[in-house]
């Protein structure tokens, strides 16, 4: 069963009753609230990937380089640049 | 320097909710700080806490700068949408009863002319070397312009909640 999303807003004006409100209210997300979270959601999904797709080629030229520098090979540019900058 | 801060209100979950709001945040203070103790109920060992102003979720009108460490790594990254991060929290995979801890302090919420910005920390104290996760984010609101009267915070991942137990603190700091 899929649970409901829920939205809880707590009033912080200090007044609630004289004002006659609740100051407390709990209400289920809305179609657009929950089209907005799971776009956010996509889009860390999107960009976590990218991130660790790029860490790991970081890491290969890291330890390519590594082997051909131990080894006495010349570098790729690519290489090189791991190392320098 | 500030010499006061007032808790202007705090809440506990007593069931779990899929985001907290405080409305109608009073104008009488200079600064707001906001601390969090919080569980996510995702299955997940930890995801992002996002943060709303003004119940503007437009993604391209926040922008996110972050430095983090986990396990053994260290990294720093930036986006000018999507990412409105103000710390972590651990989901429902990771060791029970650990909570994170994020203090948040936004400076002079009430000016209008100028962009929000502002700071937080972010504790995930998991007990385990490779779930440990620290940040300290800057998020930067491009918005209206408008004096900040309401925050949201939503746990990231799909369709999680806060869980029970997780609180929420909001103070209002002021120089007299």
């Amino acid at each position: 069963m899929t649970e409901t999303l829920t939205a809880l807003e707590v009033c912080c004006c200090g007044n609630c009753a004289a004002e006659g409100h609740e100051k407390e209210v709990i209400r289920p997300l809305t179609a657009e609230e929950i089209t907005q979270r799971e776009a956010d959601a996509e889009a860390y999904a999107t960009r976590k990937a990218e991130e660790d797709a790029a860490a790991e080629a970081k890491a290969a030229l890291k330890a390519s380089a590594k082997a051909k520098l131990i080894a006495g090979q010349p570098l790729t540019a690519e290489e090189a640049d791991v190392l320098v900058l | 320097m500030a010499s006061t801060m007032t808790l202007i209100e705090t809440k506990t979950l007593s069931s779990s909710v899929g985001s907290i709001t405080f409305s109608s945040i009073p104008s009488t203070y200079f600064d707001l700080k906001v601390l969090i103790s919080a569980r996510m109920t995702g299955a997940t060992t930890r995801d992002n806490i996002l943060v709303h102003l003004n119940s503007d979720t437009t993604n391209t009108n926040y922008l996110w700068q972050g430095a983090y460490w986990y396990g053994t790594s260290v990294g720093t990254n930036e986006s000018n949408a999507a990412y409105k991060i103000i710390g972590d929290a651990p989901g429902s995979t990771q060791t029970a009863s650990v909570f994170s801890n994020i203090e948040i302090y936004i400076p002079n919420y009430l000016q209008t002319n100028e962009y929000h910005q502002f700071s937080s920390e972010s504790v995930v104290e998991a007990f385990n070397t490779s779930d440990n996760f620290n940040s300290f984010n800057i998020v930067k609101h491009i918005g209206t312009g408008a004096a900040i009267s309401s925050l949201t915070f939503t746990p990231n991942a799909t369709g999680a909640s806060w869980a029970t137990n997780s609180t929420f603190y909001l103070y209002g700091i002021k120089n007299s």
